[in-house]
């Protein structure tokens, strides 16, 4: 059971969190300008990294804010993101 | 044999959703004549009501029963014309009092979230016993009250009995 | 009965009765199962798994791997180890795996056939043939006790704690240790698995700052139990280390009286590992007899417990443990024959013991046999001078100390070996764990005394200054054994059978099989041997495991390396991990305000997702379901149905932007949308297939109100609040959910206009009152909004009422209706009338790939609109075109035929041309309206098939059908318009 930092709440469970994938993972502005290859990309794959992924965590049971964080998928070592850099 | 603590279903209160950036929040402390809460699991207690701080644009109003409509009114007219979303949500959820020396013993088994970190009159919002919960913290260790959604109220209540160690 | 007249903490004023094997015996308050047996001379308890030879107790703790028994008497447990349970009055317990006695056991016929059961044996003896032949056979001989059939009587409850620390273990160091954090002011948590703290100490005398250790250490418990900060369990044993510093943690027998477990999630800043060691056997043929020991747990049985296994005493060993006990069993009256030491020289206090105590000891020497087969005669053993005898009844064996690192490999810590005390002791840190003491490798009490002193340093880099108050001072010590191992491994093709792991019943020989076989890495030699597996986990087995294969592989042990060690440290009962989510717990159940009312009123229930119940249907007396089902839909389609809609999610979408993202996120427009109106809207994934469809609202100029269905409802509301707050965070919207706040119930039917004029209202239902109008207003003075929306193809209104007021009105409506007969319709009923109608459902119709224009709902997708979620990926599958399967309707020429839900589509005779599988059955029914059966489904290019023949393949019955248009009853809507 991971502890999750929430920017708001603090420390909480990561059963009261959903994980949204990979944050760099931004829907096209323009999607009809997106080729095939880009919008298939976009729509089904992860970089999967081993090591520090940024990611999208959504705390659903708390303040239900959307916020990032930086996680280890090795060690599982999370660094909050600033909200300043997003 | 069972846990010393009364559990009981909260009835007279009515509850006003409150979401807005900061430049509405003085409108509304305006209406209200109180300062609003900004820090996380913070509240102001007054006779009259309570506003409590559940993320950084959202709050709650509680009030009596029979204060809905006119608190209600006197929030929606403060920020008329505003993006602010004033609803009323007193049907939306269903309040607890958890009262007595092992209140904890309890709640312990509902709240993963860290209960030391709550002192008396603050509030939060977490996953409790798999439908998630806002609490107040009236008195902390012995008075809590607890809101869940109003569907989950029948399945709560009976959560709460086994969890005081009574049978169903 | 071999029990001591004096001494233990047995309380001889209070005996327990109790029957083990069907035999009834006698012992005492303070006694557990192994002790009362050992007590009573009982020396089988049960049976190995493999072999069936008879065993008897080897240790003193949770390690023992032959003391498996089923608890009878408290609910039927299996697997508990005898060592750790209590003894109790009118106690029932049997051994597990033998049949049909623990004394004679058919099945030890194995152990004659031992040459037929080597390592591998079932993977290289089954590979030909059919498994499920053989199984048969293995399953009934496989499994260690016997699972209970009644419902657990035992309560059972979980709980988070958080702490800044957490000691897991009371003796000696953990107790200095939260001694030290608690001074500190930090909270700190301390659990500990036995009944008082005191760990090994509570076994062997030992001197503390003058006192006697147990002494010492009860008083520090004391003390630290009383302070603020300081939480302390004893019974609890900590089962797992996860992640982020999470320890679960087993409270056996809590004080709470009517719980038999609590379950403990403990999240700590620091964790603390002070569990101690386990003591190891050594290898020799015949080291699983009854009456071969352990040597340390021997003498903890008769300090603890007064319980004496034996007369006539053999001691093996490779290390100084042995030397300190000697006392200890000459006082409770055993004779030593000798101690047989493997090493070929002794220390000076350890030949002091020996001499104090008049032992013979023999160096350099191993023992090659063990006589008796159920109880021990005698041992055979070599020395420099050749083989010899000695008789005896008990063999007291010890092979050195295993520290207990799982913890700390759980925690992702990694283990190395240390030569100098020969074990497994922790390396590299993961996470908040620290070791300390013996399971540090620290075998010494003074030096994991100076550890745990010099714990607030390790955790958190805070020097002890030299003011500090007694709790920093270090402990001093007196009256210790300095600890002193030399590993010798057996020779190579030993004879007869020698034990690595005694529960799984692998020998040395299973062990040189595999890596002969080219099993290399300890992993491997693990599965292949089954070695370190089941309740035991390795506990006392691994490190001879991992010794034998360093030897055979003629590697460093290190290098070796051990197996990964997983939760569960000790095995953890079902209901524990369960809690409380059982019986009428065990969904987080939601009801509506209607909920106790249709169930009073006969409704049959059916999940209906979410953790909602809705009503099935609502059988009368002597009804079947069919029945039921057709005089509920015959109502809403002559006179007047009821049913309660409130589980479908409603959410408020407020700001100046609604109308824009509600373009964005259906498929249609929603800024001409006017106040006061409702639109339907389909809602799609970004891969442009079916998500979710429901009716909004125009509430005011920025006021929407948005409904979807109750299975969808959380993802629905997690898709908006994501593309508000992390993709279109410009556009100002509030998104509030208000599901549970409203009560919708949905009265529909040609009747249903004339209902609702029966009430007194302020609300118009002329023919203004338009199809997908709403209006606010009062029915019989209870507020409501009226919608004019239908799911059933006839006229139908929805009435939302606050909760508060719903059940009232709801029987208010019930009332009113009875003229005109109306009637409570249940979700079954509901989903004739949809499929009646043709209503996509998709839950039903969506099947991942379907996408709008499959399911015939073109008309809804305004492909002019900028951008809507989904279009980018509908455009892909209009460009790529081709064969896709589209919704249909399919008419069975049997007319009363019965269809399942997901029968195969294939093509009919006539078109063998089309081959194979076309398509699947999506929903059907037997229509009351139409009174015949009939189907929707999704067909391989279906929309051009009208009037086609295909076949309804299910799995009982197949049959022709034809393929139509897929609404059946009133395809121009005039009745739900009117």
């Amino acid at each position: 059971m991971l502890e999750i930092p929430c920017p708001w709440c603090g420390p909480r469970n990561e059963s009261e969190f959903v994980c949204a994938g990979e944050a760099d993972r931004k829907r096209p502005s323009d999607p009809e300008a997106e080729t095939e290859e880009a919008w298939a990309d976009y729509l089904f794959n992860s970089t999967n990294p081993k090591g520090v992924v940024r990611e999208w965590w959504w705390h659903v049971s708390g303040c239900t804010r959307w916020f990032q964080i930086d996680r280890d998928t090795v060690t599982h070592e999370i660094t909050p993101v600033e909200e300043s850099s997003k | 044999m069972s846990y010393q603590v009364e559990v009981s279903s909260l009835a007279d209160y009515a509850l006003i959703n409150l979401r807005g950036e900061a430049q509405v929040i003085t409108n509304w402390e305006a209406a209200l004549d109180v300062v609003f809460p900004k820090a996380p699991h913070t509240a102001v207690i007054n006779e009259a009501f309570s506003v409590l701080s559940l993320a950084s644009d959202h709050w709650w109003v509680r009030t009596a029963l029979k204060s809905e409509d006119e608190v209600f009114r006197r929030l929606s007219q403060a920020v008329s014309g505003e993006h602010a979303a004033v609803t009323v949500v007193t049907d939306h959820f269903q309040g607890f009092s958890i009262k007595g020396p092992d209140a904890v013993a309890v709640l312990r088994q509902g709240f993963s979230l860290d209960l030391r970190l709550l002192d008396s009159g603050q509030c939060t919002r977490g996953g409790f016993a798999r439908c998630g919960a806002t609490l107040q913290v009236v008195e902390s260790g012995t008075d809590y009250e607890l809101f869940v959604e109003s569907s989950y109220s029948k399945y709560v209540e009976c959560w709460l009995k086994v969890a005081q160690g009574d049978t169903v | 009965m071999t029990r001591l007249a004096n001494g233990g903490v047995i309380d001889r004023q209070r005996p327990l009765h109790f029957t083990f094997n069907g035999k009834r015996y006698q012992g005492y308050e303070g006694d557990t199962l192994a002790s009362a047996l050992m007590a009573n001379d009982v020396l089988i308890v049960g049976r190995s798994f493999k072999y069936h030879r008879p065993r008897g107790i080897l240790t003193c703790g949770p390690e023992e791997p032959n003391a498996l028994v089923q608890l009878v008497s408290d609910g039927d447990q299996p697997n508990l180890r005898a060592t750790e349970v209590p003894l109790r009055e009118g106690l029932e317990a049997r051994s597990v795996n033998c049949w049909p006695s623990a004394k004679f056991d058919l099945r030890a016929i194995n152990s004659f056939l031992a040459p037929l059961f080597p390592a591998g044996f079932y993977y290289k003896t089954f590979m030909a043939g059919r498994w499920d032949f053989y199984s048969r056979f293995i399953r009934q001989a496989a499994g260690l006790g016997r699972s209970p059939k009644e419902r657990d009587p035992g309560r059972y409850e979980r709980v988070n704690h958080h702490t800044d620390v957490l000691v897991v273990g009371a003796g000696p160091t953990g107790v200095q240790a939260a001694k030290v954090l608690a001074e500190s002011g930090r909270d700190v948590m301390v659990i500990d698995m036995q009944a008082s703290p005191g760990g090994h100490l509570l076994f062997h005398s030992c001197q503390i700052d003058s006192q006697p250790g147990v002494e010492w250490v009860s008083q520090a418990a004391v003390e630290l139990r009383d302070r603020k900060n300081v939480t302390w369990l004893q019974n609890t044993t900590a089962t797992g280390y996860y992640d982020h510093n999470m320890v679960i943690a087993v409270e056996h027998e809590p004080a709470e009286s009517w719980l038999r477990e609590r379950l403990w999630h403990i999240r700590a800043k620091k964790v603390v590992i002070a569990t101690g060691a386990v003591e190891r056997p050594l290898i020799f043929p015949g080291n699983d007899r009854p009456g071969v020991m352990l040597a340390d747990a021997v003498a903890r049985y008769i300090q603890r417990f007064a319980a004496v296994p034996g007369k006539s005493v053999v001691i093996y060993t490779n290390n100084s443990t042995a030397y300190a006990h000697l006392e200890t069993f000459k006082a409770a009256g055993i004779e030593i024959q000798g101690v047989l030491d493997l090493r070929e020289s002794l220390s000076e206090t350890e030949l002091g013991l020996a001499s104090k105590s008049k032992v013979p000891v023999v160096v350099n020497s191993r023992i090659t046999g063990v006589q008796g087969r159920s109880a021990v005669k005698g041992v055979t053993y070599q020395d420099e001078s050749g083989i010899k005898t000695l008789s005896c009844d008990l063999v007291c064996h010890s092979g050195g100390w295993n520290p207990l690192i799982h913890l700390y490999s759980h925690a992702g810590g990694r283990s190395r070996f240390d030569q100098e005390s020969a074990a497994f002791v922790p390396g590299e840190r993961a996470q908040g764990a620290y070791s300390i003491g013996g399971a540090n490798g620290t075998f010494s009490l003074g030096q994991g005394l100076k550890e745990a002193s010099e714990i607030a340093n390790l955790l958190f880099g805070e020097k002890s200054d030299d003011s500090a108050s007694s709790a920093l001072a270090v402990p001093v010590t007196e009256g210790e054994v300095s600890y002193r191992i030399d590993e010798i491994w057996p020779e190579k093709g030993l004879k007869g059978k020698a034990f690595v792991d005694f529960q799984n019943d692998v020998t040395t020989a299973d062990i040189s099989l595999a890596v002969r076989e080219n099993f290399r890495s300890i992993e491997h030699v693990k599965r292949y041997t089954t070695a370190g597996m089941a309740v035991d986990q390795g506990k006392i087995g691994n490190p001879n495991v991992i010794g034998l294969v360093s030897r055979e592989l003629d590697q460093e042990q290190t290098s070796v390396g051990t197996t990964t060690f997983r939760p569960p440290f000790a095995p953890v009962s079902f209901g524990v991990i369960g809690g409380n989510e059982r019986g009428l717990l065990i969904i987080p159940a939601r009801t509506t305000p209607m909920t106790d009312w249709n169930i009073a009123n006969g409704a049959a229930m059916d999940e209906a997702g979410a953790n909602f119940r809705r009503p099935f249907f609502f059988p009368r007396a002597g009804e079947s379901m069919e029945d039921a089902v057709a005089r509920e839909a015959t109502a809403v389609r002559t006179s007047c149905g009821i049913y309660d809609g409130t589980p479908l999610g409603t959410f408020e979408l407020h700001g100046p932007d609604t109308a824009e993202l509600l373009n964005r996120l259906y498929t249609n427009r929603f800024d001409n949308l006017p106040v006061g109106r409702g639109r339907f809207g389909l809602m799609l994934r970004e891969d442009g297939r079916l998500f979710d469809d429901g009716v909004t609202f125009r509430v005011d100029e920025t006021r929407y109100l948005m409904s979807c269905g109750t299975g969808a409802a959380g993802a629905v509301y997690a898709h908006i609040d994501r593309l508000l707050q992390t993709e279109w965070i410009d556009l100002k919207v509030y998104l509030v959910n208000v599901s549970a706040a409203w009560a919708t119930m949905c009265v529909c039917g040609p009747m249903a206009r004339k209902v609702l004029d029966k009430l007194e209202s302020d609300i118009a239902l002329d023919p203004s009152f338009r199809f997908l109008d709403f209006r606010d207003g009062t029915l019989e003075g209870i507020p409501v909004r009226l919608a004019r929306v239908s799911y059933t193809g006839e006229l139908s209104f929805e009435v939302n009422v606050a909760r508060r007021s719903a059940l009232k009105l709801w029987t208010i409506l019930i009332d009113a209706g009875k003229e005109f007969g109306i009637t409570p319709v249940g979700s079954e009923t509901s989903g004739v009338l949809r499929i009646e109608k043709g209503f996509i459902s998709p839950g039903h119709e969506g099947d991942n790939i379907t996408n709008p224009f499959d399911a015939g709902m073109g008309w809804i997708v305004d492909m002019t609109k900028p951008d809507f979620i989904g279009k980018r990926s509908l455009l892909r599958d209009m460009r790529l075109g081709g064969e896709r399967q589209h919704v249909v309707g399919l008419l069975p020429d049997d007319e009363r035929a019965a269809v399942a839900d997901g029968s195969a589509l294939l093509p009919a005779q006539q078109e063998l041309s089309r081959s194979g599988f076309q398509g699947h059955v999506t929903a059907a029914c037997f229509s009351p309206t139409l009174k015949r059966t009939i189907a929707l489904g999704l067909l391989k290019d279906g929309q051009s098939r009208h009037g086609e023949k295909v076949i309804i393949s299910g799995l009982e019955n197949s049959c022709p059908a034809t393929v139509s248009a897929p609404v059946f009853y009133d395809p121009k809507g005039e009745r739900m318009r009117g």
